[in-house]
């Protein structure tokens, strides 16, 4: 896959609830090849694509989320300095010391207690989230609230750098090369031969699972047949790790998971899945755990009278961390898939 | 009842795969219903028109889904590791045997040198007899699902023992009352619910594709009169449990006093079923969509997820004669 897409989505900065500049490009990038494209009330993004030819025999939903795990200004210190709250599941070991950006652009370096004059104790644990700040140079309050205010959004600073055997590495990759496959997906759709009626949902505060899933709105306002959600699933392919405890494997292939925690997914969805990568040679894989896994087909496939879904997954090491890292041999496979999916 | 019971405890159905005891409970509920439909999670819905003046839209849930395990990974030996499907009790689990829905067999066991304290969804894998990966590959895919090998049978004083009766037995309730109600005042809807053991999921887009005026779900309960447990006034044997509440649900007190006043004009024996924990569909009947006035009738059980669930049929048919006194009642 050209990866040239997802270079422009890596540096943008859209952590959950603050999702305009990545939804922005998205737009621009397909609006030229969709029907229709409108965003809902809570600020999904919904591209429609119908067939040219009759009427589309069912509504397919394809989703992939936007935004990326950040943070937001808690509150600022009499010296400038400022404090943050997490949005999303961020991998906190990674902080300290991280350079971070904020929506405007101004950027800033996550700090902490000086490691000199830390205690064998503190030494040994990632400093709590409570106990870092960001440093903007700034000699005062009022000189800080002239860059930003509370209230605002930042996120890991993007950086995409590509590694040996075609991996990639920056921050947020493994939801955004989910994003670049559906942009790359509805650049191919042939709408002549097209029989489903797609709509494609670039999704909202995926990351702030544990209050909610943007795509529940959109999935319930749409009311699809039948539901695919792309998301970065954790590799742990590392020494020290259980074979089965690994969730998958860099460059192993698209996932299929036959469930997940909050999700069992569609059995015949499922089988047919695997049934046509073994018959195409598409490289897959299976999750080796369920452990800790979810998508938002957890409130997907439970939307109204119920969506059938199929979860396609990105192999992502260091997931939620400044640096995820994955493999463009997995996004070919997910792409090869994804345009057999669509009919 | 019985012979359900058993028809049905010997069908397949772990969690997200249900159509072995969906087609069983399908061929048996037709003859006594209007109309037999499965919805898109996999819900199987039997409905009987009412005939009475003011009909009411009164929806019956037990969930047809058992506890049970998925296949994750295969290592080079052939040995199984699972995922669990629902609330397992490894403990219970451990050093039994299983069955795949192809009709393999295996044994679930602890991996060497695990406390029994620490049995858990990684620790234990099953042993099919296969000699190398290759081998278990030909048996068994990634994403097959297995169960505790079923069993039922009867004890004393009409006391019944095996497994699942968790839900199953709820599913005869249901069956019976279609079989039994003399007359269908209400519209019934007799909801055969999915994925229940892994987070009460089948009901909640049963209940929006109904919405019913009037909801009640029947699931197994506990048993407050066994050696050392926790002070609990439902106990086996003195009658179907009214729930008033558990961990993710208040019943509407209309629908409680409902069944209480049909259990009086039957002379049936009943009881008040206090949780302060865990749930069943009960709470997704109650607020899904706009809402529905939402009870549940508990059977009083013993050792609830193991090998060896323990009910009494007499308090079954009791929850029987409240469950068909609500397709014959007038409601307001």
């Amino acid at each position: 896959m050209n990866t040239e897409f997802l270079k422009s989505l890596a540096k943008v900065c859209a952590p959950s609830g603050a999702e305009k500049a990545a939804a922005s490009i998205i737009e621009k990038e397909i609006a030229p090849f969709c029907d229709e494209v409108k965003y809902d009330k809570i600020g999904n993004l919904i591209a429609k694509i119908s067939p040219k030819n009759g009427a589309p025999e069912k509504k397919m939903m394809l989703v992939s989320h936007m935004d990326e795990v950040g943070f937001m200004v808690k509150s600022i210190d009499n010296d400038g300095r400022v404090r943050i709250a997490l949005l999303g599941d961020v991998d906190t070991r990674t902080l300290s010391g991280r350079r971070v950006t904020f929506t405007n652009g101004v950027c800033g370096i996550v700090a902490a207690k000086p490691i000199h004059v830390l205690s064998e104790g503190e030494r040994s644990k990632p400093t709590a989230v409570k106990s870092l700040y960001i440093e903007l140079g700034t000699k005062d309050k009022a000189e800080t609230e002239e860059l930003i205010r509370v209230g605002d959004y930042g996120t890991f600073e993007p950086k995409f750098v590509e590694m040996k055997n075609g991996h990639l590495a920056g921050k947020a990759l493994g939801g955004r090369s989910c994003v670049a496959l559906l942009c790359e997906l509805i650049r191919t759709i042939d709408k002549e031969k097209l029989k489903d009626e797609l709509y494609f949902v670039f999704s909202v505060k995926r990351e702030i699972a544990k209050m909610q899933f943007g795509a529940e709105t959109a999935a319930f306002t749409l009311a699809p047949d039948f539901a695919v959600i792309l998301d970065a699933t954790a590799s742990a392919d590392f020494d020290g790790v259980k074979e089965y405890d690994r969730g998958a494997k860099c460059g192993g292939g698209v996932v299929l998971a036959p469930a997940d925690m909050k999700t069992i997914y569609d059995r015949r969805a499922f089988a047919e899945a695997v049934s046509f990568c073994e018959e195409n040679e598409i490289s897959f894989q299976y999750p080796a755990t369920a452990a800790g896994a979810e998508t938002e087909a957890s409130a997907i496939h439970k939307t109204g009278v119920g969506i059938p879904s199929l979860s396609l997954g990105v192999a992502t090491r260091n997931l939620r961390s400044g640096a995820e890292i994955i493999s463009q041999n997995d996004l070919d496979a997910t792409l090869a898939l994804l345009k057999h999916l669509v009919k | 009842m019985f012979t359900e019971l058993k028809k049905f405890v010997m069908a397949d159905g772990v969690s997200g795969d249900e159509a072995g005891i969906s087609a069983v409970l399908a061929a048996e509920i037709a003859p006594y219903v209007d109309e037999v439909k499965t919805d898109a999670m996999g819900n199987l819905i039997a409905f009987k028109k009412g005939t009475g003046k003011n009909p009411k839209k009164v929806m019956f849930a037990a969930h047809m889904d058992e506890i049970g395990f998925m296949v994750t990974f295969i290592d080079d030996k052939g040995f199984i590791r699972l995922s669990k499907m629902g609330g397992i009790n490894y403990g219970a689990a451990a050093f039994s045997e299983v069955v795949f829905k192809s009709g393999l067999r295996g044994v679930i066991v602890p991996d060497a040198n695990t406390a029994p304290n620490d049995f858990g969804p990684n620790k234990v894998y099953v042993d099919i007899g296969a000699r190398t990966k290759k081998e278990a590959e030909k048996k068994v895919k990634i994403g097959d699902t297995c169960r505790l090998t079923p069993s039922l049978a009867k004890l004393m004083n009409g006391r019944v023992y095996g497994r699942p009766i968790d839900d199953r037995i709820g599913c005869v309730m249901l069956f019976e009352a279609a079989r039994t109600a003399k007359h269908f005042e209400n519209d019934v809807y007799f909801v055969f619910t999915v994925q229940e053991e892994v987070g009460v999921r089948g009901a909640k887009t049963a209940a929006f594709g109904i919405m019913p005026d009037y909801a009640v779900a029947v699931d197994i309960g506990g048993s407050g009169d066994v050696p050392n447990c926790a002070p609990f006034a439902v106990v086996l044997g003195n009658g179907i449990a009214i729930k008033i509440k558990d961990g993710m649900v208040i019943c509407h007190k209309t629908m409680v006093d409902t069944m209480k006043k049909i259990a009086e004009e039957t002379k049936t024996p009943y009881q008040l079923e206090i949780l302060e924990r865990g749930g069943t569909d009960t709470c997704m009947l109650q607020q899904t969509g706009a809402g529905c006035i939402a009870g549940a009738l508990s059977v009083p059980t013993r050792y609830g997820h193991s090998g060896v669930e323990i009910v009494d049929m007499g308090d079954v048919a009791g929850g029987v004669k409240i469950l068909a006194g609500l397709c014959e009642a007038e409601l307001a």
